[in-house]
């Protein structure tokens, strides 16, 4: 099964949409094409009872010419001490970073990103600047296509909070998403990404940060629709100190297909990981969570921590966890696990002995589940749209 | 008829008879104490008060104020006006007690209480059972000591204000200090509000401090004697042993 009809996709493709920009990325775009066309698409199939299914998702070249030609509708706030542009404003700027991190032919998706990437958005966060008010980036996708390429650079003892809303009132679409972000010493930066779109979309996204001495990177990821997501977040951890928190959630109520991996690379000494992703899954969706924590030989005297636990609503509701632990090293303390569990029937009756009806009762285990990544945001604002989404998805 | 009726109930776990033809009946404004040796069925007879879904009703029937409640669930009844305190009160991660019972307190009343007006009702009843604000933060019964846990029960029974309760073994697993605290808490709330309960009690500790108006003693799976406050002395005294030939 092909997942994108590639046979319209060519040289002349790329010509239309993008013959004004510098020569070096023209090259970089038909390079990615080529790569495109040569790699497999992979196969969405995990363990023994978990395949993902795409379906095929028909290509038309006009349409897909005319979305990317619009470029998507975002709007910025909080951006008053840092720079926030557009790839456009200057491509010079955004050269050096550029596939540093996420390379363009890693595989199938990131090729095709790479290739036609319409809408790219550099933030430099200056040195020693402390943002208080988070950088807020709220997209609306309307267009069937969209290719977004973000590239974040922390100058050292910077600090920020980046949340970035995603979604779309189209059904139908194909969203494309790599987020490469540098982070100088003893700078500090929390990247919150939201999704949540209908449920004939496909969603593939792909953050890769570079945590440089005493620094942090605290991802969370709310992954909350989609028909199918394949999202991947990795930190390396290449200076002493270097320290990220990643935590997610997911949640589906449909037939959403969920594949998810998080690592995190700890390549120096007294570098720390922690993980923590809760998913629910409801109805017939289906979620594959890989985590994995890797200990290089240069690091040592670290610590990783990873925990995974999804709850299950429905007995058609599927979920292969896999956590994963590799160490290169002896002096460091490392611990994974992962739990699947269901509404304990007690715990339900309790609940409802105090007056809740069972659907009541269920939302409330359901947030509750969901709580320890949700309190990670202290924004009373954010952390209230974020419950509101919880809560509008367990009314459906 | 009563408010609260139960008659000739026969209840059986995976196809084990617990209750074997209990017979009961309470007003508001009453207490009765139930006691009986352990697995004599005290916590099966609360459960189905309560309608917990895994008991089977062989025979017999519940009525709560002339309505026959036999079938209906946990949270109609709950609606209605029954609370059960638990003798293991369940943890809900996540669920912070001060937002859970503002859940419950409309759910009981189908209305939305004011926030500002239930935080304050909330401080009062805390206040009432010597517990510290902190704990309307923190996730219901999570890392609750024993006695923490009763409390806590107690708590919601004074803000969910119901018209009969059922406190299974609220001494148990508490310390003295703990038990006095909530004796007169349940004190306190039948006073204010004249509801009717079922106390039941495994030690009798807590008949030191709540004075019944009935005692019961249930032995396996039947109530085999009832009597005045001066039966938990004899039974006391001389233990279970004597009503057992009875049962
Ligand atoms: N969930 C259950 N599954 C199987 N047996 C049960 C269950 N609950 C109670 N029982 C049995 O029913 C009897 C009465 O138990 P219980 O009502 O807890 O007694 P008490 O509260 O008086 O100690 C015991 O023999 C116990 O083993
Ligand atoms: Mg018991």
């Amino acid at each position: 099964m092909e997942l994108i009809n590639e046979n319209e996709l060519n040289n002349e493709t790329l010509n239309v949409l993008y013959s004004d920009e510098p020569n070096w990325l023209k090259e970089h775009r038909t390079n990615s094409l080529s790569m495109f066309k040569e790699l497999q698409m992979p196969e969405f199939k995990y363990g023994l009872s978990i395949i993902l299914n795409p379906r095929d998702f028909n290509l038309d070249i006009n349409e897909f010419i005319s979305s990317l030609k619009q470029p998507i509708d975002i709007e910025i706030k909080n951006k008053e001490k840092i720079e926030v542009i557009s790839f456009k404003e200057n491509y010079g700027k955004v050269k050096e970073y550029l596939n540093r991190l996420v390379k363009y032919n890693e595989n199938k998706f990131t090729s095709f990103h790479n290739a036609f990437f319409n809408n790219g958005l550099f933030i430099r966060i200056p040195e020693n600047t402390e943002v208080n008010l988070p950088l807020i980036i709220n997209k609306k996708i309307n267009q069937k296509y969209s290719f977004e390429y973000v590239v974040i650079v922390a100058e050292p003892f910077s600090k920020i909070k980046i949340i970035e809303n995603a979604s779309s009132e189209l059904k139908e679409i194909f969203r494309s998403k790599i987020v490469e972000v540098f982070i100088d010493q003893s700078a500090k930066i929390t990247y919150m990404d939201i999704q949540d779109f209908n449920d004939k979309a496909y969603s593939f996204n792909i953050k890769k940060a570079d945590v440089k001495r005493d620094s942090e990177i605290k991802w969370i990821d709310c992954v909350f629709g989609s028909h199918l997501t394949k999202a991947e977040t990795i930190s390396e951890l290449n200076a002493e100190g270097a320290n990220v928190q990643n935590f997610g959630v997911f949640f589906g109520n449909s037939n959403e297909q969920f594949d998810i991996f998080t690592s995190a690379i700890h390549n120096a000494p007294r570098t720390f990981s922690n993980m923590l992703i809760k998913g629910v899954l409801d109805n017939k969706s289906k979620a594959v969570y890989q985590g994995l924590i890797h200990i290089t030989k240069d690091a040592p005297f670290s610590n990783g921590y990873q925990k995974e636990d999804t709850l299950l609503l429905s007995e058609n509701a599927e979920v292969d966890p896999i956590p994963k632990l590799l160490i290169d090293n002896n002096n460091v303390r490392c611990t994974h696990g992962a739990t699947i569990g269901e509404i304990d029937k007690e715990k339900l009756f309790y609940l409802m002995s105090r007056g809740l009806s069972e659907k009541q009762a269920k939302e409330e285990f359901v947030k509750g589940f969901f709580n320890p990544v949700v309190d990670q945001i202290k924004e009373e604002k954010i952390q209230d749209n974020l419950k509101k989404i919880i809560e509008e998805k367990l009314r459906l | 008829m009563a408010d609260l009726e139960i008659k000739n109930l026969h209840v059986s776990m995976e196809g084990k008879e617990i209750l074997k033809g209990v017979n009961l009946e309470i007003n508001k404004g009453e207490i009765h104490a139930l006691m009986g040796p352990n697995g004599s069925g005290k916590t099966t007879l609360s459960f189905v008060i309560m309608g917990h879904p895994s008991y089977k009703i062989e025979k017999g029937n519940i009525f709560f104020r002339g309505k026959d409640i036999t079938e209906m669930k946990a949270d109609e009844r709950a609606r209605l006006g029954l609370f059960l305190s638990f003798q293991y009160p369940h943890e809900v991660s996540g669920v912070t007690m001060a937002n859970f019972l503002r859940t419950a307190v409309n759910a009981r009343n189908n209305s939305k209480v004011n926030v500002l007006e239930f935080k304050k009702l909330l401080d009062e009843k805390m206040e009432m059972l010597s517990m510290d604000k902190g704990f309307a933060f923190r996730y219901l019964n999570e890392g609750f000591s024993g006695g923490e846990k009763k409390k806590a029960e107690i708590l919601q029974l004074a803000v969910l204000n119901p018209e009969i309760a059922i406190l299974d073994e609220s001494d148990s697993g508490t310390d003295v200090d703990s038990l006095k605290i909530i004796s007169e808490g349940i004190n306190k709330i039948k006073k204010e509000s004249d509801i009717g309960i079922l106390l039941i009690t495994h030690y009798n500790r807590i008949l030191q401090y709540v004075k019944p108006d009935k005692v019961h003693i249930l032995i396996d799976g039947r109530i085999v004697k009832s009597g005045d406050a001066s039966l938990a002395h004899e039974i006391e005294e001389k233990g279970y042993k004597v009503l057992k030939s009875a049962a």
